[in-house]
This record gives structure tokens, sequence and C-alpha cells, in this order.
């Protein structure tokens, strides 16, 4: 297999629209705040919006490059690209598109970007996107007549079998809420800025036994954007780039569509525990010099499943690693110092890697000191999913 | 419509079902299956060329990636793998919240690796009448049309007492029964 180049694409520039509870902003539509987005990013990278010459989509995003390139005045559109479903774990993936292009000289500026209006609810179940009369998709058939339909059932019938092998309690579920709030409280963005306590969580309503309210994401509208462009043309824009050191989407066998049959214990995990393999030998980095970690936090759960499948504790051993205070901004290895899905905002992980760029150019609201690199690491989901390895210029 | 059998299969008396869902498409990977169902069989798609069974029903085999495949028998025993309790809104109100259960059964006498279903366990109410490691045994829900759904009950008191309940030196005997059961059960699934 040919080897993997790795720092062959920087990020130059981060964005963000308007954004709000779910709903809130269907008014303005996806692809307006795209375009708040992609300006934004851009006019943090000193890049002309009209030199975009790339877009990468994932979660099957509804703002088409059809209507941004003509909103935007690009130029010249050479590549675009958009990564299959899989909810939020398609963003490594469409990290990874735009790495390509930009060191295969595809294209020279692409933009990652995600646009959300949630007016047909994610959160809800599959059966409730479905209209009286109409059929349900035929992979649903063999979850959703069973009531195994909302997001939180994927992460809960995991959660379930992590506590019955592993000792793993609804108090390690409670303390990664508890840190994602506490870090939200410094970040004036968040949708959610005060802090919560155990017994809070505890007594938020049931959502799917083991999980409570407080253990989801809220919804959220709004749009994302970071553009990736090569260290060359990096050196000559405006913000301090962050290197992309290195992209993996590899995933488990078997993962795909209800995912119930995963192999040995890949149940009670994200599903990458062979990007992790792949990133870090693609990277030349472990688990060790990653200062800071951003884990799709769409449910409680994931944190500490990420942090067994890329290899911060041994497998089993991510509820002891939180209920130590490892994940806090002071502990071993900060998470999610923005308030991640928990708190900030719910756009599908993107804005986890805006905030890996502001660690790493030291522009954080909760800054972890002499940050080097950051990891990214995608959610439950089908493939490609998979992680992303930042590191500073 | 499958769907208002669905929705109405829980107050006929088939046990603890999520109320108001819409029922199955009906393809040809799956026709055989949900046909079985209605007849309290549980039949499971399997490779005609490697033998391996899978599920859920797709066009290809995970293990030899033949497309050929036959519907197979399978003994509708097997073992709760993980599970959740959903609130169920539809059948709650002020004074009561029914909660309806979702399992993932790992199914017994399956060749190839371990193939595993979401359904739900019919006579489970109450978080604490499931746990993961407890053997139940197919209960099909009929939807009408002559289709059904494979779901399953709790296995019988003995089979359900030997992780559990049982007293400490005096259920030996009991333990290895169970334990030879159990063990032939899984057995017949490695194949």
């Amino acid at each position: 297999m040919a080897e993997f180049v790795p720092d062959a694409a920087c990020v130059v520039g981060i964005g963000r629209s308007a954004w709000g509870k779910r709903g809130e902003l269907a008014d303005r539509g996806t692809l307006r705040l795209a375009l708040e987005a992609i300006h934004a990013a851009c006019a943090d990278a000193g890049l002309d919006p009209r030199d975009i010459d790339g877009f990468a989509g994932y979660c099957d995003d509804e703002t088409t490059p059809a209507e941004l390139t003509v909103a935007l005045g690009t130029r010249d559109l050479r590549y675009a690209g958009l990564v299959w479903g899989g909810r939020g774990s398609g963003l490594p993936g469409a990290v990874t598109n735009a790495y390509m292009a930009v060191a295969s000289g595809v294209a020279d500026h692409v933009v990652v970007v995600r646009s959300i209006v949630q007016t047909r609810r994610l959160g809800q179940s599959v059966a409730a996107g479905v209209g009286r009369g109409e059929a349900i998709p035929l992979n649903a058939s063999y979850t959703v007549p069973f009531g195994f339909a909302l997001p939180a059932a994927l992460y809960a019938i995991r959660a379930q079998r992590h506590m019955a092998l592993y000792g793993t309690t609804i108090d390690h579920f409670a303390e990664v809420a508890i840190n994602a709030r506490r870090n939200a409280v410094n970040n004036p963005d968040a949708r959610f800025r005060t802090e919560i306590t155990r017994e809070e969580h505890h007594a938020s309503r049931l959502i799917a036994e083991p999980l409570r309210l407080l253990d989801c994401c809220m919804e959220s509208d709004g749009a994302a954007a970071l553009i990736v462009t090569t260290p060359e043309r990096a050196a000559d824009l405006r913000a301090t780039p962050v290197r992309v050191r290195a992209v993996s989407t590899s995933h488990e066998r078997k993962w795909g569509i209800g995912g119930f049959n995963q192999l040995g214990e890949a149940f009670v995990s994200t599903g990458h525990r062979p990007a992790a393999a792949e990133l870090y030998r693609r990277a030349g980095l472990g688990p060790d010099d990653v200062d800071v970690a951003l884990f799709y936090d769409g449910f409680t759960p994931s944190v500490i499943m990420s942090l067994e499948d890329w290899g911060f504790c041994p497998i089993g051993e991510g509820g002891p690693f939180v209920a130590e205070g490892a994940i806090r901004r002071e502990g071993r290895l900060p998470v999610n110092t923005h308030g991640g899905n928990l708190a900030e905002v719910y756009l599908q992980g993107i804005t986890h890697l805006l905030e890996g760029v502001r660690q790493l150019r030291g522009e954080s609201c909760n800054q972890i000191p002499g940050a080097e690199v950051a990891l990214y690491a995608s959610g439950v989901g089908a493939a490609p999913g998979g992680g992303v390895l930042l590191r500073r210029w | 419509m499958p769907s208002d059998a669905t929705a109405a299969a829980p107050g006929a008396g088939a046990g603890n079902r999520p109320a108001g869902l819409p029922g199955p498409v009906v393809a040809p990977v799956n026709e055989g299956m949900w046909r079985a169902a209605a007849e309290g069989r549980l039949d499971l798609q399997r490779c005609t060329a490697c033998g391996a069974h899978r599920y859920p029903p797709t066009d290809g085999c995970a293990r030899c990636a033949s497309l050929d495949w036959e519907w197979s028998t399978v003994p509708g025993t097997g073992t709760v793998y993980s599970f959740i309790w959903v609130p169920d809104r539809k059948r709650s109100d002020e004074t009561r919240q029914v909660l309806y259960n979702v399992v993932v059964v790992e199914l017994d006498g399956t060749e190839g690796d371990p193939v595993r279903i979401v359904s739900n366990v019919l006579d489970a109410w109450e978080i604490g009448d499931l746990h993961v490691g407890q053997r139940v045994e197919l209960a099909c829900v009929p939807l009408g049309d002559g289709i059904g759904l494979p779901c399953f009950r709790r296995a019988g008191a003995a089979a359900e007492a030997a992780p559990d309940a049982l007293g400490a030196d005096a259920a030996a005997d009991e333990a290895g029964r169970a334990g030879v059961a159990g063990g032939g059960a899984t057995a017949g699934s490695g194949g």
C-alpha cells in the first residue's frame, strides 16, 4: 500500500454563522447559514470567497455546491464531494476529501462545511420523520418497528452493555456532561453556559435507560466552515495556519446499517478502533502526544468509549478515567474545551474542529498552555467515521 | 396496513410492545422472515455457498461475498446481548409512565459470526426485568396480511434462575444443568 503523506494540508480559516435552537433559524435557510459561515472563514483566512474552488460536505448536507457557487461568485469549481449519511460520523471523511483535493493539486482552497436547519428533526425517531401512510426506509425495517429509532438509543444500548461488562456507572456519564457545561461557562458562543450537578443529571428525565436528558445534546440550527489548503499557500494567508497532520476513516468490519453485529466487543465502542490505529501510524504520533481531545459528544457514552477507542485508557476503563477528573481542562487529557455538542452547539462535530484550530493557535476560551496536537474523533455511526489529527504550525 | 396492525397489537394482548410504530417494509430480502414470523418461526438468510447466517437481511455474504442465499429456520432461542428501556408516551399518562424495551439478542444455532437481532421482550415490563446474558425464546407478534414480527419472551423459570437468583451452594447441580443446556445451545452457534 502507498505511504500516507502527512502534513499535506492546513486549516487556514474558521468561521460560523449565527446559531440557535432547533428550527429557530428556519427562515434563514441552510444556504444563508452556510454562506455566513464560509464568509466568516474567508475573512479569518484573508481569502476572497470567490477563490474557494472546492466544497466538502457530510451527513447528506442540504446545501449543494450548485447553490453555493452562484451565491459565492466562485470563479472556478474544481472539486465537490459529499460523504454519505452516517449522521455526524462523516466529518473525518469530509476533511479527508478536502485533504486529498488540495494535496493532489485538484483544488486550491476547499471549504469543509456543515449547515443544519432542523425542521425535520434529526433527533426524533426515524419513524417520526415519515409521514402518515409513507413507508419507512427498507433498512429501518429491522429497528423502527421495534421502537429502536432514537439516536439516543444507539448510544444507550452500547452504554448498557458497557455497564454490564466493565462496571461503568451513570455517575461516569454524568461527569462527561458536567465537564462539557463547565467548559462552556467560559465560551461566550455556547448555548448552555450554566454548570450542572450530578444530582441534576440523575434527576433529568429518562430518554432511553440508562440515558437521561442531560446525557443528550440539544438539536441546533446553524453552520460552520473551515478552509483547507496546502502548507505553501497557507504561508501567504493571514491567519496562523494549523497543520492537518493526518486523517483516517478506517472502520470496524460489519459496522453498517443497524449496527448491532460488530465483532468481538466492538459493539461497545464508537467503531473507530481501526481508524485510531491507522491515524496514529500515519501521523507518527500516539495518544501520549495529544494535548487536547475533541470527541463527538452527541451523547455522553460517546466520550467514554472514545477515550478507550483512541488509546487514552485500556478498554473498559473510560468510566474510572473520567471519574478521576482526567478529562477536565486541568486534567491529563482536556476534552471538549469549548463545551462540545452537549453544551456549545450541536452542529455534528464541525465546531469541535474549529476548537481544535483555536487551541493550536492559542485562541481558545479555555486555552491549554502549550497545546501542540489536537485530536478530533467522530461518534458512533456507519462508515466512514474516524479521526483527524491537527498540529500546531 | 402493517402500521395499523402494529399499533393495534399491544391492546390485543401482544405483550409489551411500543405503540403506534410503523410496520416493516416487505421486500425480497426480508419477506420470508416476516412470513415465517407470522407462523411462529424465525427464518434467517443463509448463504448457499458457505452456509453463514446473517441478519439484518442484505444481498451479499460478509464471509464469502456470494450473492446466493436461502431461508433457514433457526431455533429462536438466544441471549440478551444488551437492552434499553424507553418511555412510551402513547401508553403513558400523568399517573403512570409505561416503558417499552428494545433488546439485542444473540441467536443460538447460527453458522459463522454471531448473529444478533433487534427486538422486544414481550413479558418484560419494568427496569430490572432484563439483564445482559438473560435467556430468551421466540414469541412472534402477528401483524396481519400474513406477516409478523419476531419478538421474544423470557425463557423458562429454570434457565432464568441460573445467572441471578441462585442460592450459594444449594443449587450447584442446577447450575450445572443450566450450564449444559446453555452450552449446548451455544455450541450449536459455533458451527
